[in-house]
C-alpha cells in the first residue's frame, strides 16, 4: 500500500490549506501537548469494545524509570537503569476460536491511537526517562462480533508502510512526537529502548525500515528491511489475559559489558540480538522467535 | 562547461518563479525549483532568518543554526567535525548552505533527504548525534516561541492564513524558506564567466581553470555546471543525485570507509555505497577548510595533493589502508602530475571562486 504519499500529502495541504478542516491536522501536528492534552472521549464501550492491556516487563519485574535492574543483558550479569521505552503497533487481529484472525479496529482518541496505528508508551520521565510524563499500556478497539471467544492475538510493531514516510511535522498523534521521528531514514522509530548499565555502558535500540529509496518524485517506494516484527501470541484472550512486553528479553543476547546501538542499519554487529530477539532476519540470516512479546 | 544529467525523471516539485525581490538570481543562475506547498514570500524569509539565527532553537538555548553555519565562512563553521548543542561531536563536517536551493539532495549522503523541509528536521530533532538537541522537546520550544511578542508578530505574517501560526510546520517551511534564498554567484570567476570581465581572473587563475576543466585532471566530471556540483533547477529535466566514492579511505577488502561513517551505505547497507558521499558544491570553497564529510584534509593543497595520488594513503593506525584502491572508487579520480606552478595555479582558480558579497551581504546576517 502506498496510498498515502508525501505527494499527495502536499498536494491536499496546498488545495485544502485555506479550510479548517485542514487545520485541525496542522494543530495536532505541532501543538503536540500529549503531557496536558487528555485523550478525546471515546464514548462508552459497547460488546464490541475490545480492551487490550500491555504490561512493561524486565524479566519477571515491572518496567519502571528511575530504578535499577539486575540480571539483564548478555548472560544476566548486568545492572541497568532504563531511559526509554516506547513502541508503535498496528495491525492487530484477535484470533478466534476457529482460528480465523479477525481485524480489531484500533479507536482515534486524538492522542495515543489513531485507526491504523497506536503508540504504547512505558516511560513516564522520571529518572533517566525523557520522554512524556504519560503512559499508555491500553489500546481499545472495536471488533466486528464481541461476542465471540479469542485464543490468539497478531500485530505487528511498528508504524504501517503508509504511514512511515509523510511528513512528520504535520502528522497527527502519536505520529507528531519529535522522539519517535527519524528523519535522517525518512521514518519513525518503531521501538526506541534505551539505557546505560551501572558500569556507565550505554545501550541504545531504534527499530526502523532501513534500505528506504525513493523514487524520481521524491516518495518513498519501498525498503529492503522494512523491520515490521510480526508477533504471534496463542493462548491469548484479551478479557481475562495481558500482553507482557519484555525489555529484559529484548536485550537478552547482548553484552552489556560494552556500549551498544543498534539503529537498525545493516551490517552493525550489535544488532543481531536484538533483531532475534523480535524475530527479525539480521544479516542474512534465518529469523529467530520472538522473545520481546508473551501473554501473561 | 559539461553537465551530466542523468535519468530520474522527477514532477514532484511543481516549478513557480519566486518574484524576483525574493529572490533576485545572479548572471547564469537558472531559476530554481521552489515547492509549490511553500511559496518564497518575503515574510517566510524574514522569519527564516530570524529562527536561523535564535537560540531558542536548541533544547538547552546555547545553539541556532547559525552556530554551525556561518555567514562570514560561506554558512560553514571551520570545523573538521560539528559540535551539537550538548557537546556531541557529528561525525562530519557542518556543510556550505551557499546556493542549497539547488541541491539534489542535502547533507553529505542522504538520497532520502530531498527537500529542505524534511532536512530541517534532522539538526532539530535527530539525536545520534544531537545537533540542536530539541527531540520531545517540540511542546517547549513553541511555547518559547508564543512568549515573544516579536514572533507572534513574525509568524503571523508570514504564515496568516494558519489560526495558530506558531507551528512546527512553520519553522519548517520558515528555515527552508531562508535557506533557499542564500544564493551565492558573484565571485571574481562569475565576473569574469557572466560579466565578461577578462581582468577579473589573474593569469595564474585563467590557466588553473584551464587545468581544473582539463580531461588530464577530471575535476570537473563530478564539479561540474554552474555551482561546480550537481544542481537541480526549473529546467532540470532528469535529476541526477549523484554520490561519488573519492578514495579517501580504504580499511578493507570491501573498501569500507571508518564504521558509521560510511557514506550511502549507512542508508542502503549495499557493499557498491561504502564511502559514497556528495560532491559538495566549489563556490566558496576558499573559505570553507578544513575538507572532506570528516574535514580530514585541512587545506587546499592537501585536497590536491589527494586527489594527484588518486586516493590518500594511510600508512597505519586504525584507518590504514590505499584509498587509492578502493574497489568503489569513482573512475574519474585518478592519478595525474601537477607541477608545483600548475598547483599553485588551480588553486588560485579555486580562490577566485569565493564570493566576497554573499558573505558579508546583510540579508543573510543575523538580525539580533
Amino acid at each position: 500500500m502506498t496510498t498515502f504519499r508525501i505527494t499527495t500529502g502536499l498536494a491536499l495541504a496546498l488545495l485544502c490549506g485555506p479550510l479548517s478542516a485542514c487545520m485541525d491536522g496542522h494543530s495536532h501536528g505541532t501543538g503536540s501537548d500529549n503531557d496536558d492534552m487528555q485523550a478525546a472521549d471515546l464514548g462508552p464501550t459497547t460488546s464490541n469494545t475490545i480492551l487490550l492491556n500491555f504490561k512493561p516487563r524486565v524479566g519477571t519485574q515491572p518496567f519502571a524509570c528511575n530504578q535499577k535492574f539486575s540480571g539483564v543483558g548478555l548472560g544476566a550479569t548486568a545492572t541497568a537503569e532504563f531511559s526509554d521505552f516506547r513502541l508503535y503497533v498496528h495491525d492487530l487481529r484477535l484470533v478466534d476460536t476457529s482460528g480465523t484472525e479477525v481485524p480489531l479496529q484500533l479507536e482515534e482518541d486524538q492522542k495515543w491511537q489513531q485507526k491504523t496505528v497506536a503508540l504504547l508508551d512505558f516511560e513516564d520521565k522520571t529518572g533517566a526517562c525523557g520522554g512524556t510524563a504519560s503512559v499508555n499500556a491500553q489500546l481499545r478497539g472495536v471488533v466486528p462480533d464481541g461476542s465471540k471467544q479469542w485464543k490468539g492475538i497478531r500485530f505487528k510493531v511498528g508504524v504501517p508502510f503508509a504511514q512511515n514516510h509523510g511528513d512528520a511535522a504535520t502528522a497527527a498523534s502519536p505520529l507528531n512526537l519529535t522522539s519517535m521521528f527519524w528523519a535522517w531514514q525518512s521514518g519513525y522509530k518503531f521501538l526506541r529502548v534505551e539505557g546505560q548499565t551501572t558500569t556507565s555502558q550505554s545501550f541504545i535500540v531504534h527499530l526502523g525500515s532501513t534500505g528506504c529509496v525513493k523514487d524520481g518524485s521524491g516518495q518513498v517506494q519501498s525498503c529492503s528491511s522494512p523491520n515490521r516484527p510480526e508477533i504471534a501470541l496463542d493462548g491469548f484472550d484479551p478479557k481475562t489475559q495481558s500482553i507482557a512486553v519484555d525489555v529484559a528479553a529484548l536485550i537478552s543476547g547482548t553484552d552489556l559489558g560494552k556500549s551498544m546501538e543498534c539503529m537498525s542499519s545493516p551490517g552493525t554487529s550489535d544488532c543481531g540480538p536484538v533483531f532475534a530477539s523480535v524475530g527479525l532476519p539480521y544479516g542474512g540470516g534465518a529469523a529467530g522467535v520472538q522473545k520481546l512479546f508473551r501473554v501473561e | 562547461m559539461r553537465s551530466v544529467w542523468a535519468v530520474l525523471l522527477s514532477f514532484w516539485v511543481a516549478c513557480s518563479s519566486p518574484t524576483p525581490e525574493v529572490l533576485p538570481l545572479p548572471p547564469g543562475f537558472p531559476p530554481p525549483r521552489i515547492p509549490t506547498d511553500n511559496l518564497l514570500t518575503a515574510q517566510k524569509v524574514e522569519l527564516g532568518r530570524f529562527l536561523f539565527y535564535d537560540q531558542r532553537l536548541s533544547g538547552n538555548g546555547t545553539q541556532a543554526c547559525a552556530s554551525c553555519h556561518k555567514q562570514e565562512q560561506a554558512f560553514t563553521d571551520g570545523r573538521a567535525l560539528g559540535l551539537g548543542s550538548t557537546g556531541e561531536l557529528h561525525s562530519r563536517s557542518p556543510m556550505s548552505l551557499a546556493n542549497v536551493v539547488y541541491a539534489p539532495s542535502l547533507t553529505w549522503a542522504n538520497p532520502l533527504l530531498v527537500s529542505l523541509e524534511q532536512q530541517a528536521l534532522v539538526p532539530l530533532f535527530g539525536e545520534h548525534p544531537v545537533e540542536l538537541g530539541l527531540a520531545g522537546k517540540e511542546d517547549e520550544l513553541l511555547l518559547r516561541l508564543r512568549a515573544q511578542p516579536q514572533y507572534q508578530r513574525l509568524f503571523a505574517e508570514a504564515f496568516p492564513e494558519q489560526a495558530e501560526p506558531i507551528s512546527l510546520h512553520a519553522i519548517q517551511h520558515a528555515l527552508s524558506s531562508f535557506q533557499r534564498t542564500l544564493v551565492s554567484g558573484r565571485s571574481a570567476y562569475d565576473r569574469y564567466a557572466y560579466d565578461h570581465d577578462q581582468a577579473a581572473l589573474s593569469d595564474a587563475a585563467k590557466r588553473g581553470m584551464d587545468l581544473f576543466f582539463s580531461e588530464r585532471l577530471e575535476c570537473f566530471h563530478c564539479h561540474g555546471g554552474f555551482l561546480f556540483a550537481d544542481a537541480v533547477h526549473q529546467n532540470t529535466t532528469f535529476d541526477e543525485a549523484n554520490f561519488h566514492n573519492n578514495g579517501l579511505y580504504n580499511l578493507d577488502v570491501k573498501g569500507s570507509y571508518p564504521s558509521g561513517n560510511q557514506g550511502v551505505y549507512e542508508l542502503t547497507g549495499k557493499d557498491r555505497d561504502r564511502g559514497r558521499f556528495r560532491a559538495p558544491s566549489l563556490r566558496n570553497i576558499a573559505v570553507t577548510a578544513p575538507y572532506m564529510h570528516d574535514g580530514s584534509l585541512a587545506t587546499l593543497e592537501d585536497v590536491l595533493a589527494h586527489y594527484a595520488r588518486g586516493g590518500r594513503l594511510i600508512p597505519s593506525g586504525p584507518n590504514a589502508g590505499d584509498g587509492a584502491r578502493n574497489p568503489n572508487k569513482s573512475v574519474f579520480v585518478r592519478p595525474f602530475d601537477l607541477s608545483q606552478a600548475e598547483r599553485a595555479d588551480v588553486i588560485e582558480f579555486l580562490r577566485s571562486l569565493t564570493d566576497f558579497e554573499f558573505l558579508k551581504d546583510p540579508r543573510f546576517a543575523s538580525p539580533f
